[in-house]
């Protein structure tokens, strides 16, 4: 799993600048293990110990994700590989006046990932929302949850059983456990 | 708060089944484990939804 990771998402090194901020991210953001990095044109140097670099191609740009750990869990290659295909990349990407997805969302979501999903558990559908934000997406028989990201409200997220009529719609503040449940339900 | 300017539009009847048009596109579509696609709630999820309602197409239809 990791050596398919590695190959799928070789990535550019990064030039001392970067070393720095991804050393600083480390001390002081230590619950986010996605961090965006800016793509810049470097001299190769020897990559730092612990982190997965993705590059996500996007209508012939890319941006870079830098995971913060030696090895990507499971979901996340399925999740990440998906991004490109899952992206509203330009203006009105719906046909109508959708904006483009937001990568700072994005992030975030997969933070939010990282916080709920289990080993063995069923990645998720990554869809983007109209107003740049995105969300995840779980079906399985009559019952459907979706964690959402939207630009304008905290992150929250539905579930609904169609056979018992369950309903929940919460913010996901302090529900990680819940919502870990559920998924492990769907999975 | 600013009053929010939209009415009820009684000319839309409550039976009315409404059409919004999703594009046949992955970053609109859920697939399911057989392989079939239908579309994600995500497409449903903006403040100002376009939509065509039934009954003024099947009219406008009628009138071809």
């Amino acid at each position: 799993m990791a050596t398919v990771a590695y190959n799928f998402y070789q990535t550019d090194v990064f030039g001392p600048q970067n070393q720095q901020a991804i050393s600083s991210l480390v001390n002081n953001q230590s619950t986010d293990v996605f961090a965006r990095r800016e793509r810049r044109a470097t001299a190769a140097s020897e990559p730092l110990p612990h982190r997965v670099k993705v590059r996500i191609p996007l209508d012939g740009e890319s941006i870079e994700l830098t995971y913060l750990d030696s090895v990507l869990p499971a979901w996340a290659e399925p999740v990440l590989s998906s991004l490109p295909e899952r992206w509203g990349a330009t203006p009105g990407w719906d046909g109508y006046h959708a904006r483009p997805t937001s990568v700072q969302l994005v992030v975030r979501l997969l933070n939010i990932l990282s916080t709920v999903m289990l080993g063995g558990y069923q990645p998720p559908q990554i869809m983007p929302l109209a107003d740049g934000g995105v969300q995840a997406e779980w079906h399985r028989g009559q019952r459907d949850l979706e964690i959402v990201v939207s630009a304008d409200e905290a992150p929250s997220y539905y579930f609904f059983d169609h056979d018992t009529g369950e309903e929940e719609e919460y913010t996901l503040e302090q529900r990680e456990d819940r919502v870990r449940d559920l998924i492990g339900g769907l999975s | 708060m600013a009053e929010d300017a939209r009415q009820d539009d009684p000319t839309v009847l409550n039976g009315d089944r409404l059409f919004r048009r999703v594009q046949a596109h992955p970053n609109q579509l859920f697939t399911e484990p057989d392989g079939s696609k239908r579309p994600s709630s995500a497409v449903f999820k903006v403040t100002e939804l376009s939509v065509n309602i039934e009954s003024v197409m099947v009219d406008f239809l009628d009138g071809i």
